[in-house]
């Protein structure tokens, strides 16, 4: 296991860095873990038109030659994807959502019965585990021509648990290994210490595995 | 509740399942004396003349209807977009009424738990714009109808098109939709019966892929080698 790692960045802006993301960075780079971090806001990622070319034409491949191209092809050799993202309605915030649609080639058009449900049968099933970073609050949304506004709110405690689930079921159809969600509160610090505590635990867990 | 605006999620042009829903609703409710505004909600991010029209159709709206696809087994994320617009709108004007919010969401899978996401982000989404839920419509096995109109599909188009009576029937009365409106179509299946389709669906994708002479379980990335930071 050499701990490749995908980062989706939904919290950075164009031009600058979140401190999420920043401490995540430098983390991975202090454990010399092997990464390629997608900075939402920057990176251009079509969305996924479910025009079924990925699985009837160009097999397993989307159309589009874009960054999420380059995403989903990593994520198939990867160990880790983490996930920065705010929650938003119980789910991952729209460019987040937008790169995740783009998953769906992950799948094969065929079928197969698995805890008692039907799936379809993964491309590359098993390869990467997810470690989800969402934060405890969000951006309040105000029209645009009152600016963009600083306000904050609290992700209400329904929503959290909704978005736990939604993420366990993303993980199951998604192949992961293994799925972590680990809430962050920019405000209060500590971020580093919670970050390096989840990326190196789900790492362990992972390794102890593949070792035993 | 008299006049509604619906948003329409599909990202697809053309032929959709969503669409046939949408129009399904839209007749039923509008033969009831109500109104429907509708929206395709297909570009990713509504632009400034969209937010416009978004704006123009939520003034006076007493519902708010969320038709849409599944991918990935919630809402996708054009929809998702366009839901942040609604509440940016509302936060902005304090004085607009409280939305009554529905949704009828389907997947290609012939079961609904999968949908149960969906649903409740919808009901988030209506808690944040301090809304009123009145439920929906998840549906499974929306390939089988493949953007067919409802009247070519037999009892199945005929059920189907009783749930959307019964849906704008609450709707209009600004009643929760109970689940006996959604029954008829609701596959709450054996699992033994998924258990025995899975190998019939996977002998037509066969055939199908056969046709099309490709390898539908390849795996392209497979070859490629990738520099990592």
């Amino acid at each position: 296991m050499n701990r490749q790692s995908v980062i989706l960045d939904g919290l950075s802006s164009k031009t600058q860095l979140h401190p999420a993301a920043e401490t995540c960075l430098h983390i991975l780079k202090t454990l010399k873990i092997p990464h390629k971090s997608f900075n939402l806001a920057a990176d251009s990622m079509g969305p996924c038109i479910d025009c079924r070319v990925c699985s009837q034409k160009t097999v397993g491949q989307c159309f589009r030659r874009d960054k999420g191209s380059e995403l989903t092809a990593r994520l198939s050799m990867a160990d880790y994807l983490i996930i920065l993202t705010e929650v938003r309605y119980g789910a991952y915030d729209q460019p987040v959502k937008q790169a995740i649609d783009r998953f769906s080639l992950m799948g094969t058009p065929y079928f197969h019965f698995r805890g008692g449900q039907m799936h379809h049968v993964g491309r590359y099933p098993g390869r990467f585990s997810q470690l989800v970073f969402p934060l405890h609050d969000r951006a309040r949304l105000m029209p645009s021509e009152s600016g963009s506004s600083t306000e904050r709110e609290e992700v209400r405690p329904e929503e959290r648990v909704v978005f736990e689930s939604l993420v366990r079921r993303d993980a199951e159809i998604l192949y992961c290994r293994k799925c972590m969600v680990s809430w962050l509160q920019v405000s209060q610090g500590g971020l580093k210490k919670t970050m390096e505590a989840s990326i190196l635990s789900l790492m362990d867990v992972m390794e102890r595995e593949a070792y035993a | 509740m008299n006049k509604i605006l619906i948003l329409n999620g599909s990202p697809r042009r053309g032929k959709s399942t969503t669409k046939i829903f949408v129009e399904a609703f839209t007749r039923h409710y509008e033969a009831l004396g109500g109104q429907v505004l509708c929206l395709s909600a297909r570009d990713p991010i509504p632009s400034g003349e969209e937010i416009i029209r978004l704006r123009n159709a939520l003034e006076g709206v007493d519902g708010l209807g969320l038709f849409f696809p599944l991918y990935v087994d919630s809402i996708p994320s054009n929809l998702l977009s366009w839901l942040n617009a609604v509440e940016s709108i509302l936060n902005g004007s304090p004085g607009q009424k409280p939305l009554q919010v529905f949704y009828a969401t389907q997947c290609g899978y012939p079961m609904t738990e999968n949908m149960k996401h969906a649903a409740a982000n919808c009901q988030c989404f209506t808690d944040a714009i301090h809304g009123q839920w009145l439920g929906g419509l998840s549906y499974g096995g929306g390939v089988m109808i493949n953007g067919r109109p409802l009247e070519e599909l037999g009892r199945k188009g005929e059920k189907l098109d009783g749930v959307f009576a019964g849906m704008a029937r609450c709707v209009s009365q600004g009643k929760i939709i109970p689940e006996s409106v959604t029954h008829p179509v609701f596959q709450r299946k054996s699992p033994l019966l998924f258990l025995l389709m899975v190998p019939l669906l996977n002998l037509i994708i066969r055939q199908d892929e056969r046709k099309a002479g490709l390898d539908y379980r390849a795996r392209p990335y497979d070859s490629l080698r990738f520099d990592w930071d």
